[in-house]
């Protein structure tokens, strides 16, 4: 078994890091705060504030004294899980099952070897993906998962042979620190003299055992390249979470949009590591001062692209406008798998699954979701009621017959269409001692040369909604043909559209 | 250039009929317009049908959509008016399920037909403008034709007015030509005439209301041979209406 680890070290830091939107801002000094306030301690420091001089331990004000232009942040417990998460979608990408524990996480690349010529180049694979989510990690390859814990520490990408000897020669001449001793065992073999995996290797084991206990075989064990940590996967997280805060309160939708967007690409991002799509989107908007505004964004087919998602989220905010300005936003997305469909010989090929999902949702965010989909009729009395439900984008059933001419197959006419007006149109109706002799309306001004009708309809009634109507088909001087119905109750005529 | 190299070279060459036939048509379901239009809506082209309200225009578009998407091919229909009426395009073969209905508004149907075109495999998508337009920029319907020829994708327009011009390789207008309301109409019906009680209360169950239209139509562009004719009829019948009353009866 092979097994990979991917740490991102200083994790919380990485998280604040993600979330800065100009990659310029990533070569400034920044730090990380325990707290607010210039007594607050720093947790972490970028490589440039290190080497301005701002290191670990010192407080704020320290820090700020030496190296002025520092830039103090805090990292939110909601970042940093995001941060974790991303890990966890960065080893999703490589291998269906994962651990993943604090800043790390785990997976078996035993059977990537096809994909890739040697572990060195999967393992640049790795960080070049993490890359792509925003993160750096350090990369470990060995056979169980205690050796490539210990590898991580050891450099940027560590690959550690399969058996024992050849580990134990890579890791012997490596500090006694990459084992992650505790305090007291540290102590001991400093006291010891021992400096070096190699030196702890060498020393018996029933003596290490003796004197160290349980803790000291398993170092004992890791500095032999020998480990028996299972590996113990866990399941994916079924929503993908991915949040951000601002110090002052944005008011207008194009600063907005920016840092959507880049929520958006980081999700996407992690979606596309799992190879699944979005279906839907929740949206958070923290509000200022207080507060918060929940935006459920409902897409018709599963989609990975962020321009449309941004368009969607902007049609919603114009439809329902928000009173205050924001100063955080959390998006949820919800993942959903794109389904692959078989060619099929007999029928003509129709658009592909994921390309008519991306029109799809396209198409929603130009006109809006609730005008695109697929027809239906609905159970009602009312003839002119119709609804729109969600398209099909895997293709039809293959059809029964081949298609032959519609009046060849059934021996018949081809029906007559109506147009609809939506809603029906108010019209005056003259009415002359034969029935409606006159239409005057938006659509219309026309005699009436010829009226069929009554058609007398009425329903409904027992579900509240009554209706009693009179339709009429009439021919008038325009040359055309419309249908228009009066209102039994109201005794108004209304236009319901006409042939065609 | 001599004459033995031009005929050499011209074995190369390609005639243009065998290109267009390599393309082949959607057929409509009128064994005489698919004559007329020499095998049916041309694939890879701009059509366009036309003519004024009540002409049969719309049946027409229903009428090849539902013939495209019976075959098991993918066809969208982009409604500037929302127009459908769900219940007869089912009537008109059309499997309500497969069809991609998008209702967008006239400054949104190029853009909609051009996103759906770009999506590759639809054999047809109908773009039905209604009444209201008047006038489609040019460099957009170029766009569409170009998108429509590099996919293979018939975009059928219907409006009141020609409006692809030149644009389109095929253009049939149509006309009304007589409209059939199969039992006599109101005039000779109405209790105000002395129609007894029992008469008018089987006139209300059986409504004389319309049955049937007939259209003419006539090819204004495309590809006609000499000996093809320059028009035919078509006749749309009104299937609801015939139901219930065979019900009825």
């Amino acid at each position: 078994m092979r097994v990979a680890c991917a740490h991102a070290p200083q994790i919380a830091l990485q998280s604040v890091l993600r979330g800065l939107v100009d990659p310029h801002e990533h070569a400034a000094p920044i730090a990380l705060a325990a707290g607010p306030g210039g007594r607050a301690l720093l947790l972490a420091v970028t490589r440039t504030a290190r080497l301005a001089g701002a290191c670990l331990g010192m407080t704020v004000t320290q820090a700020r004294a030496i190296v002025p232009s520092l830039r103090v942040m805090q990292a939110r417990q909601a970042d940093v899980d995001a941060a974790q998460a991303a890990l966890q979608d960065l080893g999703l990408s490589f291998a269906p099952r994962i651990e993943a524990e604090s800043g790390r996480v785990f997976f078996q690349v035993g059977d990537l070897g096809s994909l890739y010529p040697n572990e060195q180049a999967m393992s640049q694979a790795i960080q070049a993906r993490a890359t792509q989510l925003g993160l750096a990690v350090r990369v470990a390859i060995a056979s169980s998962k205690g050796l490539a814990r210990v590898g991580t520490r050891a450099g940027a990408i560590v690959i550690l042979p399969g058996t024992a000897g050849a580990a134990k020669a890579k890791l012997e001449g490596l500090p006694i620190t990459v084992l992650d001793l505790d305090e007291e065992t540290h102590q001991t073999l400093q006291h010891w003299g021992i400096k070096t995996v190699g030196d702890l290797a060498s020393l018996p084991r029933p003596e290490v055992t003796l004197r160290l206990g349980a803790k000291g075989a398993h170092f004992h064990r890791l500095a032999n390249g020998m480990d028996a940590e299972p590996f113990l996967p866990q399941p994916p997280a079924d929503a993908i979470e991915e949040g951000t805060a601002v110090d002052y309160p944005i008011e207008s939708w194009e600063p907005l949009s920016f840092l959507l967007r880049g929520l958006l690409d980081r999700t996407l991002q992690r979606l596309a590591c799992r190879s699944l799509a979005c279906a839907g989107l929740t949206l958070r908007l923290e509000l200022d001062p207080r507060g918060f505004d929940l935006r459920e964004i409902a897409l018709p087919s599963p989609t990975r692209e962020a321009s449309i998602l941004l368009q969607l989220v902007h049609l919603d905010l114009e439809r329902h406008p928000l009173d205050t300005g924001v100063v955080g936003m959390t998006v949820l997305i919800r993942p959903a798998r794109i389904r692959s469909t078989q060619l099929d010989l007999y029928r003509p090929n129709g658009p592909a699954p994921e390309r008519l999902a991306t029109t799809i949702a396209r198409l929603s965010a130009l006109v809006g979701p609730e005008h695109v989909g697929a027809p239906r009729v609905v159970d009602s009395w009312k003839e002119e009621l119709m609804a729109i439900e969600p398209p099909m984008v895997e293709p039809a059933p293959r059809p029964a017959t081949r298609g032959k001419p519609l009046a060849d197959n059934l021996g018949q006419q081809v029906t007559l269409a109506i147009r609809r007006f939506r809603p029906p149109r108010d019209v005056e109706v003259l009415i002359g001692p034969t029935g409606p002799a006159a239409l005057r309306g938006k659509e219309t001004t026309a005699r009436i040369l010829v009226a069929a009708g009554p058609y007398r309809m009425s329903g409904e009634w027992w579900a509240g909604g009554g209706f009693c109507r009179e339709y009429w088909d009439v021919h008038a001087s325009d040359g055309a043909l419309y249908r228009i119905h009066q209102d039994r109750e109201t005794s108004r005529w209304y236009l319901d559209g006409y042939y065609d | 250039m001599s004459v033995p190299a031009f005929a050499q070279l011209s074995s190369f060459l390609i005639p243009a009929r065998r290109l267009e036939k390599k393309r082949g048509h959607l057929p409509t379901p009128w064994p005489a317009l698919n004559e007329l239009l020499g095998g049916g809506w041309p694939r890879g082209e701009l059509s366009e049908v036309y003519g004024p309200r009540s002409s049969g225009r719309t049946s027409v578009l229903y009428a090849s959509l539902g013939e495209v998407l019976k075959t098991g091919a993918a066809a969208a229909l982009v409604d500037a008016e929302s127009a459908l009426d769900a219940r007869r395009a089912e009537h008109a073969g059309i499997p309500l399920r497969q069809l991609l209905w998008v209702c967008a508004s006239q400054s949104q149907t190029l853009k909609s037909t051009e996103l759906l075109v770009s999506a590759g495999g639809f054999a047809l998508v109908a773009l039905d403008l209604g009444d209201s337009a008047s006038h489609l920029p040019p460099t957009a319907l170029i766009r569409l034709r170009q998108i429509a020829q590099r996919q293979g994708t018939v975009v059928l327009l219907a409006a009141g007015f020609p409006l692809a011009g030149s644009f389109s390789a095929t253009a049939v207008h149509l006309q009304q030509k007589n409209v059939d309301f199969g039992r006599p109409a109101c005039p000779r019906l109405r209790p105000q005439l002395g129609v007894d009680d029992h008469a008018l209360a089987q006139i209300l169950a059986h409504p004389p209301l319309v049955t049937a239209l007939a259209s003419s139509v006539s090819l204004e562009r495309g590809r006609r041979s000499a000996e093809q004719a320059a028009g035919c009829s078509l006749v749309f019948q009104e299937p609801l209406r015939e139901r219930a009353r065979d019900e009825g009866t």
